[in-house]
């Protein structure tokens, strides 16, 4: 053989180059791994598990770039799946190592024969990458129509499969999502997306699978080359080979498959499980948040109801002063002066602060005057009773006139007529402690001491 | 319950045609070997410098 480090040509059995020192075993060994992925690559494929085998494939031309078998297959696999690009590119490199007898040759003469599907391609692709970014800027509608084109040129491409099952979940048209997953799967059953949405879709399926033609055609093949005639004798160690074969089968494939089965089950319900309890907090969340808005927003409409109810109340009473004002205007002193002593103080807009003072300072003195005098003329014809409210509301309106002494005289002096003693020596002596040297303290004075 | 932008970072744009020369050009393809291949030279080189 020739060694790889100094190109001389050195013996088969030798396990280091003599003149280099080149680790001639180490080489040997890094071949058998490379080719030994290439066979489980190869396997992988047959088996439809297309995902599975670019990793195997690809490990392989890592571990010896030169294993033109194994580059072919990952570009055939890439070819496969709709990654023409890619597909090219492992036959480009292939034909460069091995520029004879490669049937990547071959492959890439085909594709330079059928220009138009090349491009077809090349425009899926295209499609695919633009999809993409229409995706990441949350414009699904338009991803989706670039992908169903993708999938009109390239029917294969699973990739774009995926991704348009993707857009259609967002978009939660799970039924329609769902022929593309299966699509994907019968191309590549070992694809991770697919098998994700594919189980997002159907928790309790198992992942379809499709019998290849090939595959198909292989076992026949196998089943034909079995049937071989047997003598009598060779029937009966036939059957009991079989009846142990079938016995070591069970144990050493059908009962551990069964307990992966299991496995694999309880694996899922865990998933599942742990799925459902953060679905839960999520919702928890953001129920919490919904009632906290809530909260806030009713806050907010209490504030502004009472904000609306002050100034109801105020705008009430603007319209009360104006009422005011024009009874006052109309001469109807007493009406104006129940009306002006309805207002709330404390409810009246500023501005109208100023209108309001003037109106009392005018009114309510008109108004006591008024009832003392409508009081005094009651009292004079005897008509006690109307002359007492006369002379309490002029008492009410204004107390410090120069007639409110004498008005709690005469309150004394009905009271006293009346025979109401207690209630007549009240009056008298508020008239005395409230108007001291006035007439009315002076004369309650004196009937207060005849009473006594 | 699947995270649609989490599963849309995990899709690559696919190799263009036109991408596939610049693509080979740019990556030098090692292995294994080329690895012990170097390995072994660099302990050639040493043997030879302490002679």
């Amino acid at each position: 053989m020739i060694c790889p480090a100094c190109h001389i040509e050195i013996q088969e059995n030798l396990s280091q180059c003599p003149r280099c020192q080149f680790n001639i075993f180490l080489y040997r060994k890094l071949k058998a791994i490379s080719l030994r992925l290439y066979n489980k690559g190869l396997e992988q494929a047959n088996n439809r598990e297309l995902t599975n085998a670019i990793g195997s494939l690809s490990k392989a031309v890592e571990f010896d770039k030169t294993n033109i078998n194994a580059r072919n297959l990952l570009g055939l696999v890439y070819y496969e799946i709709g990654e023409f690009g890619q597909a090219l590119a492992e036959w480009v490199i292939s034909t460069h190592f091995q520029k004879e007898d490669n049937i990547a040759l071959d492959y890439i003469k085909r594709i330079q024969r059928s220009g138009r599907k090349l491009e077809q391609y090349n425009d899926s692709i295209r499609m695919f990458n633009q999809a993409i970014e229409y995706a990441g800027q949350r414009s699904e509608d338009l991803a989706i129509i670039q992908l169903k084109k993708a999938l009109q040129l390239n029917p294969n491409f699973v990739e774009a499969c995926c991704l348009v099952a993707l857009c259609l979940l967002k978009e939660n048209e799970k039924e329609k999502a769902l022929p593309y997953i299966e699509k994907a799967l019968e191309i590549d059953m070992s694809n991770s997306k697919a098998i994700r949405y594919y189980r997002e879709l159907r928790p309790n399926s198992f992942i379809p699978r499709r019998e290849d033609k090939s595959t198909a055609t292989i076992r026949a093949h196998r089943r034909r080359k079995s049937k071989a005639p047997f003598s009598p004798m060779g029937h009966i160690i036939g059957f009991v080979v079989g009846a142990i074969c079938t016995a070591a089968l069970l144990l050493i494939l059908v009962i551990p498959d069964r307990v992966n089965v299991l496995t694999k089950q309880i694996e899922d319900l865990d998933i599942k499980n742990q799925n459902l309890e953060i679905e839960y907090s999520r919702l928890k969340q953001e129920s919490q948040e919904t009632i906290s808005d809530l909260e806030e927003e009713n806050r907010k409409v209490l504030d502004m109801n009472g904000q609306l109810q002050q100034r109801q109340i105020a705008l009430e009473e603007v319209q009360k002063i104006n009422q005011v004002q024009i009874l006052y205007n109309n001469k109807k002193i007493e009406d104006a002066a129940v009306l002006l002593y309805s207002l709330d103080a404390f409810n009246i807009p500023e501005e109208n602060r100023a209108t309001y003072d003037e109106l009392s300072n005018k009114v309510f003195i008109d108004a006591a005057s008024a009832h003392y005098n409508n009081g005094q003329s009651a009292y004079s014809r005897k008509d006690y009773d109307k002359a007492i409210v006369e002379l309490e509301k002029s008492l009410l309106y204004a107390r410090e006139q120069y007639y409110s002494d004498n008005a709690l005289y005469y309150l004394g002096r009905i009271y006293e007529e009346q025979d109401n003693i207690e209630k007549a020596k009240e009056f008298y002596s508020q008239a005395i402690d409230q108007y001291p040297g006035t007439d009315g303290a002076a004369n309650s004075k004196w009937r207060l001491g005849k009473l006594k | 319950m699947i995270d649609f932008k989490e599963e849309l970072r995990k899709f690559k744009p696919a190799l263009e045609v036109d991408g596939i020369e610049e693509v080979i050009k740019s990556n030098e393809i090692k292995d294994m070997i080329d690895l012990l291949t170097h390995i072994t030279r660099n302990l050639e080189i040493k043997s030879e410098g302490k002679e």
